[in-house]
């Protein structure tokens, strides 16, 4: 086939690859940004964490599910959610969410 | 441009339609949103990452079941029709096994597995894995005795024989497969997010329809259309034109 | 029919030695000890299963519900599929508008329904009801139009040159011609159909197959589910296969439709 690059799939799946990567690459530059330095260090340790998440808005049922998966959730409090035990993996996809604000070690 | 207008046409001739009927009928906010209280209820959807996480999930669930279950189906297909008894044999029964949607074997994959992932994505492998293997089987045994016998005067091994001659010829067999299996599996698997609740775009329309937030119901609607459209538009629909054209075969 | 020729045959009495290899592994694993039985039931128990629901009837009942959901659906679909299907096989106009939302809309047709089907209905049959044709709607229409539309020129012509009106054209060759198309919709429409059932009725439903089988799974009970999930397969099976095979035989085969 002549010129199958300009083909709609070819250029369709090449396009959510390219913007797939894309968003990964800020979720990862946003999610050290995001994170107190102090858990990062823990979490480099392979140490489980503890820490406050901020979200811009109040939590629904989603997020809360979301972050039990995640480790001990053991309360929320305005747009805050405290977790406690959370691996350095799961702190670490917790921190690529472009819906968590910060990661930090106490609320604000 | 011109094109592009006239395809829209229709839909915003809808929207419009939706946008009159819900105002000058003063229908509830909860029995049909307005379009705009859907856009506003997805845009909040995916502002809070609800709509983004489950549709994540549901897209790996159908890539990871496709993926597999084409393979498998494919490659187990292939030895099934080898021999002409073997395939006499089992023709039937993956019949029935097509037939015998997936979901209805939920129930039993809840004992097994509970109400989780694995539950949803064995249930869309099984929807996907049937329909692929039935078709690879009857495209495989549909290839002219000559072409097959011909490699063999040629010399040709059994690997001549499966990429070279049986593969090319059951490819619009097997694309059509995939085709059905990919329909089915997806519709599945929508279902099975549904019953076993397990995050993914099923639970969400479903969650929020406990929650009374019909604008966000048909937001998942909508998305879950547009998804499916989007993959059978450039994927599914481009291969299977691509292989019947190739291999000039008419098969409809 | 005539006789069968020989190899018909053995192809026949192959594939019924492919359900009996089936059903052997299915007694072997289960005797065998490899999986425990509350794992899988015995083929003994799901057939013990099935013989006490039809002596208590709890079975026919549940597959009568099921069944007549399904016939009023596909009727109520049908009906629709069909009158829409010509109106828009006949019309290039109103055809090119619908058939856009009837191909998107096909995308989110049936189990997508349910939450919005729940929302207006509640948990009731006209729920089920909707759900359910909704997905048998796009199959019969896109298959009545494709009918329509591949009823050839020539004989639309042929009628007019003998001077046949609009109306008898369209009564006399169109339909008639566009008879296995809607006909193959009609079929494939109860297969979907029966797909669809058992998934709204797994979600929404206190009767029927879906019900049954959803229900015994809270329980554990896989010799119930097993004989759900038979039953709801043989009637699949039938309906994919056989149902509709033989009406088209009496009745468009023998029209000469076919070529």
């Amino acid at each position: 086939m002549r010129r199958w690059y300009l083909h709609r799939t070819i250029l369709f799946l090449a396009t959510l690859l390219v913007l797939w990567c894309a968003w990964y690459a800020y979720s990862v530059v946003s999610a050290e940004r995001k994170t107190d330095p102090a858990i990062l260090a823990e979490m480099r340790e392979h140490k489980s964490v503890e820490l406050w998440a901020e979200l811009p808005f109040t939590p629904e049922e989603f997020h809360m599910h979301y972050m039990q998966d995640r480790g001990t959730l053991t309360g929320v409090s305005g747009n805050w959610m405290h977790l406690m035990g959370v691996s350095p993996s799961a702190a670490w996809t917790i921190a690529r969410q472009y819906w968590v604000e910060r990661v930090t070690t106490r609320k604000e | 441009m011109i094109g592009f207008a006239r395809a829209v046409a229709p839909f915003a001739a809808f929207v419009t339609l939706w946008a009159i009927v819900v105002a000058v009928f003063h229908v509830p906010q909860d029995v049909m949103p307005s379009p705009n209280a859907v856009a506003v209820a997805f845009g909040d959807a995916i502002r809070k990452g609800v709509l983004t996480v489950y549709t994540g999930e549901t897209i790996r669930r159908i890539l990871l079941a496709a993926s597999s279950g084409a393979l498998i189906g494919v490659a187990a297909g292939f030895f099934v029709a080898l021999n002409d008894v073997v395939a006499d044999i089992a023709l039937p029964v993956i019949r029935f096994f097509q037939s015998l949607s997936g979901i209805a074997w939920l129930p039993l994959f809840i004992v097994w597995f509970g109400f989780s992932d694995k539950t949803i994505v064995v249930a869309v492998w099984y929807t996907l894995f049937f329909p692929v293997l039935f078709n690879t089987v009857v495209g495989v045994k549909t290839v002219p005795r000559v072409y097959r016998n011909a490699i063999l005067t040629l010399g040709g091994d059994w690997r001549r024989m499966v990429f070279d001659v049986l593969l090319p010829g059951a490819i619009p067999y097997i694309v059509g497969g995939i085709r059905i299996g990919a329909a089915f599996g997806w519709r599945v698997l929508i279902a099975a997010e549904i019953v076993i609740g397990a995050g993914g775009l099923g639970y969400f329309i479903f969650k929020a329809e406990a929650f009374h937030l019909t604008a966000r119901i048909v937001a998942g609607m909508l998305t879950i259309g547009t998804l499916w459209y989007l993959t059978d538009f450039f994927v599914l629909r481009p291969l299977e034109e691509a292989t019947i054209e190739r291999w000039g075969l008419v098969h409809r | 029919m005539g006789t069968r020729p020989p190899l018909a045959r053995a192809k026949q009495l192959r594939g019924v030695l492919g359900f009996v290899l089936l059903f052997a592994i299915w007694q072997g694993i289960t005797s065998s000890g490899l999986v425990k039985p509350i794992a899988l039931a015995t083929p003994e128990a799901v057939f013990s299963v099935i013989v006490a629901g039809i002596a208590d009837h709890s079975l026919l009942i549940n597959t009568g519900v099921s069944l007549e959901r399904l016939i009023l659906s596909v009727i109520v679909a049908g009906l629709l599929g069909i009158a829409l299907g010509v109106a828009v096989g006949l019309s290039r106009r109103f055809g090119s508008f619908v058939e856009p939302l009837a191909a998107f809309f096909n995308a989110i047709s049936g189990i997508v329904w349910l939450p919005l089907a729940i929302t207006w209905f509640g948990l009731t049959w006209k729920m089920l009801l909707f759900v359910i044709a909704n997905s048998v709607f796009f199959i019969i229409f896109f298959n009545t139009l494709l009918g329509i539309r591949t009823v050839p020129r020539v004989y639309e012509q042929a009628v007019f040159t003998l001077g046949a009106s609009r109306w008898r054209s369209i009564l006399d060759v169109i339909v008639p011609g566009a008879l296995p198309g809607i006909i193959s919709g009609l079929r494939l429409g109860l297969g979907f159909g029966w797909r669809a059932l058992i998934a709204a009725e797994l979600v929404g439903a206190t009767q029927g197959l879906g019900f049954m089988i959803y229900s015994a799974a809270q329980y554990l009970r896989t010799d119930v589910i097993l004989a759900g999930i038979i039953v709801i397969g043989v009637i699949a099976f039938t309906l994919d296969a056989l149902l509709l095979g033989p009406l088209e035989r009496a009745t468009v085969e023998r029209w000469g439709v076919y070529q």
